[in-house]
């Protein structure tokens, strides 16, 4: 009996003694940032960019590079990246925009790149609103695309889920971040832990602009069914990409990827006259059995 | 029991309508014009028009949960006799105003009605009021365009938030066919906005007040406490006349 109840004694103090150890590791688990030092020059091959600083009301530094459009810009993306390294790196990408004449706006959380600042989920989302009113004093908001890859993603869906930017683009989204936690430590009280809980879920809700949902279906660590549950949110506003074969990181070496984006952002949405198709016309075999 | 009845009681509790004959003759003791307007999907949208001499703008408003536009237009007289144009419709299933109700079709007529005001004002002239349940169709309105500035009287950061204060222990959020999430507009609005909150609210909390103009846009908004006012006698109190007097001006 004691011998019973002294194991469960260390299984509940281990229990909470990782359940502890969690909460104040999760930054270090969730996020792996790459430093800059404050002197450190961006330099990209073919892109134009400018560098911007942006003080915060609480003191914190946000860093975000600007990389131009060759020709006239048709708008601007605003890239909220994943959960690693820096916009050092992650500039690569810009060109898959600035391609299509759009300049792309990358910034960096609190504790990446040249950022600073002491992160939190709140801080987080209120320094990207404040970039966003940046970029909305220079560009109709109209033609700013909110664009979220992997974990910038639910920041991407909660700023659209509060502003009226022309369209929301999440790169391997998930359901919540609580739930991409859950898979790997099932049994942890995560919606007590979770200091980024990140409920994408529930912001898509509210968003009013189109929505866009890119993922591959060999995704490990972020699986493809998290993006078929969300696309179902906001159904009406909803368009689901599949990048057949792709995984989390790799996407951006599919042709397929790339025909999304061209698709995404150079058609205009196209109304379907439905008097001229099936949606009304039932079919079904139970009733005519039932007139009979 | 009481999550089931509330269920099925919700539009009961959210909605207080009275209905008008459609012959009934308003009353008021200013100048007004009466309406209907048809919306897309075939409701009738009755609304009252006051109009001023040299108006120094017009109101749109927004109002309460309870009650029609008699009682509404007598309420908004007050901003008449400020000079100003007021406009004021009852939503669907009110007074005699005819249709489906749902929380789509509020959003829609707002923005209907907001239009139709466009084409007689511009809109540096168009102050949009809400009142109460109200207030979540004024900031959507105010949303979608440019207005001149939005009038918030005891707003609510949804109604959500309002249902679980009031029952607390219901599983609210699942129950409500209604969220109304104020929240989500706000910070999507470019005008001046005035929240104005009696700190006694036992209706709509006082601190449901200030959640909503913690996510509202720094620059634009202002929040006025109405010391030891409640959810409807913001009238009474001299610090409310002063406010509407500054920003009416």
């Amino acid at each position: 009996m004691s011998y019973s109840l002294s194991i469960l004694t260390i299984v509940l103090i281990v229990y909470i003694v990782i359940s502890v150890a969690l909460y104040y590791l999760q930054d270090y688990l969730l996020f792996k940032p790459e430093k800059l030092d404050e002197d450190f020059q961006f330099a990209y091959e073919n892109q134009d960019t400018k560098e911007y600083y942006m003080e915060t009301r609480d003191g914190a530094k946000i860093n975000g590079l600007l990389f131009k459009s060759k020709n006239q810009p048709k708008g601007v993306v605003l890239y909220l990246k994943g959960n690693s390294k820096s916009i050092k790196g992650w500039g690569k990408f810009a060109v898959d925009f600035t391609r299509h004449d759009y300049s792309v706006f990358m910034v960096d959380y609190r504790g990446f790149g040249k950022s600073t600042g002491r992160r939190s989920q709140k801080a987080i989302k209120r320094d990207l609103q404040e970039v966003y009113n940046k970029l909305k004093e220079r560009t109709p908001e109209d033609h700013i695309i909110l664009y979220g890859r992997s974990l910038g993603s639910g920041f991407a869906a909660k700023l659209a889920s509060i502003n009226n930017p022309k369209l929301l683009l999440l790169d391997a989204p998930y359901y919540s971040l609580t739930k991409v936690t859950g898979r790997y430590m099932p049994f942890m009280p995560l919606s007590l832990l979770m200091k980024y809980p990140l409920p994408t879920y529930k912001w898509l809700k509210y968003v009013q602009c189109p929505i866009h949902i890119i993922h591959g279906t060999h995704d490990k660590l972020i699986p493809y069914k998290s993006s078929v549950k969300l696309s179902q949110v906001n159904a009406k506003r909803t368009k689901l990409h599949t990048v057949i074969g792709g995984g989390h990181k790799n996407l951006n070496n599919f042709e397929s990827y790339h025909s999304m984006l061209d698709d995404i952002l150079n058609s205009e949405p196209k109304l379907i006259d439905l008097e001229t198709t099936s949606i009304n016309v039932i079919h079904s075999s139970k009733k005519n059995k039932a007139k009979v | 029991m009481i999550s089931t009845s509330l269920y099925f009681f919700q539009d009961k509790i959210l909605f207080r309508p009275t209905v008008l004959e459609q012959d009934y003759q308003f009353e008021f003791s200013h100048k007004f014009e009466e309406l209907f307007l048809k919306t897309e999907d075939n409701a009738v949208i009755n609304a009252v028009h006051f109009k001023v001499e040299n108006p120094k703008g017009v109101i749109l408003y927004f109002h309460g949960n309870k009650g029609d536009l008699q009682r509404w237009g007598d309420i908004t007289e007050y901003f008449v006799d400020k000079d100003y144009d007021v406009f004021v419709m009852d939503y669907r299933t009110y007074g005699k105003s005819i249709g489906v109700l749902n929380e789509d079709a509020l959003y829609k007529d707002s923005e209907f009605i907001y239009n139709y005001l466009k084409t007689q004002y511009s809109e540096s002239d168009i102050t949009v009021y809400g009142r109460s349940l109200g207030t979540t169709f004024a900031t959507y309105a105010a949303s979608k365009h440019n207005p001149k500035q939005l009038i918030l009287e005891t707003p609510y950061y949804s109604m959500i938030d309002v249902a679980k204060n009031r029952f607390p222990l219901v599983p609210v959020k699942q129950l409500m066919n209604y969220e109304f999430p104020t929240f989500s507009f706000i910070n999507r609005t470019n005008c001046n906005i005035t929240i104005l909150h009696g700190t006694s609210d036992k209706v709509v909390p006082f601190s449901s007040g200030q959640k909503l103009f913690k996510v509202a846009p720094d620059a634009t908004t202002r929040f006025v406490s109405i010391e030891g006012a409640n959810h409807n006698n913001l009238i009474d109190f001299e610090a409310y006349h002063r406010e509407i007097q500054a920003i009416l001006q």
